[in-house]
């Protein structure tokens, strides 16, 4: 995690004060990690901008209106509201997101790029959808507890409940989803660089 | 008796899931148990690898949002 001068605590102190520029900052902050989790639950682009609008719509109601009380944890509550709206749509479309990741080609099309060198754009492109096409191919139960531990924030207790399984259960697909990431990434040559992610 | 770590264990203690109990006897045994050192250096590789994958948003979306919230005055909302 990102240490920042200004903590989020901070920042929401100063929101609550009036200092518009404070909730700007917070918004730049975890747009992207909020974004990413509704994306992968709701695959659908537009829709994941629409509910992340109303992500941090909800967020602002509820600290302009006096009720904000999270203790300083800004980014779990706030991804919180994100994948509750997510999980809500899904089930108003009497849909369950047992398999969470998109095939559609452009999921990963709006990465931040913008600042790289055209060569260094396309060998971070490369290197996010292989892993993109690992994570697709992993079996659904692994793929679903990845997801949940990695961009919904979830515990193991809180997956295993959601899903139904025992946190054992949980664990082990967790386990056996990652070394099957790991293995099919070194068969890819496609080895850890931090210089091929987005900041 | 001590507790046999696993690689469940090493892996909630790599997600911050452990009591400090735990904790305590996960990092002792991975002073001196290789096969553990190796499963947690992996797997942290591979999450970081994961955890990196970041999507962005339209910028007018934003823009949208910044606006509403200066639009809107404190603790106006019932």
């Amino acid at each position: 995690m990102k240490k920042y001068e200004i903590s989020d605590s901070e920042l929401v102190s100063l929101y609550i004060n009036g200092n518009e520029e404070a909730f700007k900052e917070l918004l730049i902050r975890h747009k992207n990690r909020v974004f990413t989790t509704i994306h992968l639950i709701v695959k659908d682009r537009y829709l994941a901008e629409d509910l992340l609008q109303e992500t941090f719509i909800k967020a602002i109601k509820t600290i302009k209106s006096g009720r904000y009380n999270d203790e300083g944890k800004f980014l779990p509550w706030i991804l919180r509201i994100g994948h509750n709206l997510a999980i809500d749509t899904f089930r108003r479309a009497k849909r369950y997101p047992t398999v969470l990741m998109e095939d559609g080609s452009n999921i990963f099309d709006t990465l931040e790029f913008a600042e790289s060198p055209v060569e260094d754009k396309q060998i971070m492109i490369d290197s996010v959808n292989k892993l993109k096409g690992h994570i697709q191919e992993l079996p659904d139960s692994q793929k679903q507890v990845l997801i949940m531990r990695s961009y919904l924030d979830m515990s193991f207790k809180e997956i295993a409940e959601a899903t139904g399984v025992s946190i054992n259960t949980a664990l082990g697909r967790m386990r056996y989803a990652l070394i099957n990431l790991k293995k099919k990434m070194k068969e890819n040559n496609l080895a850890y660089d931090k210089n091929n992610y987005p900041r | 008796m001590t507790k046999t770590i696993t690689r469940d264990d090493v892996l909630r203690y790599i997600y911050k899931e452990t009591s400090n109990e735990e904790t305590l006897a996960i990092e002792k045994q991975l002073l001196v148990n290789a096969s553990l050192v190796d499963f947690y250096n992996q797997t942290k590789e591979t999450i970081r690898s994961i955890d990196e994958l970041r999507l962005e948003p339209s910028i007018n979306f934003l823009n949208n949002i910044v606006d509403y919230s200066g639009s809107l005055k404190f603790e106006s909302i019932s």
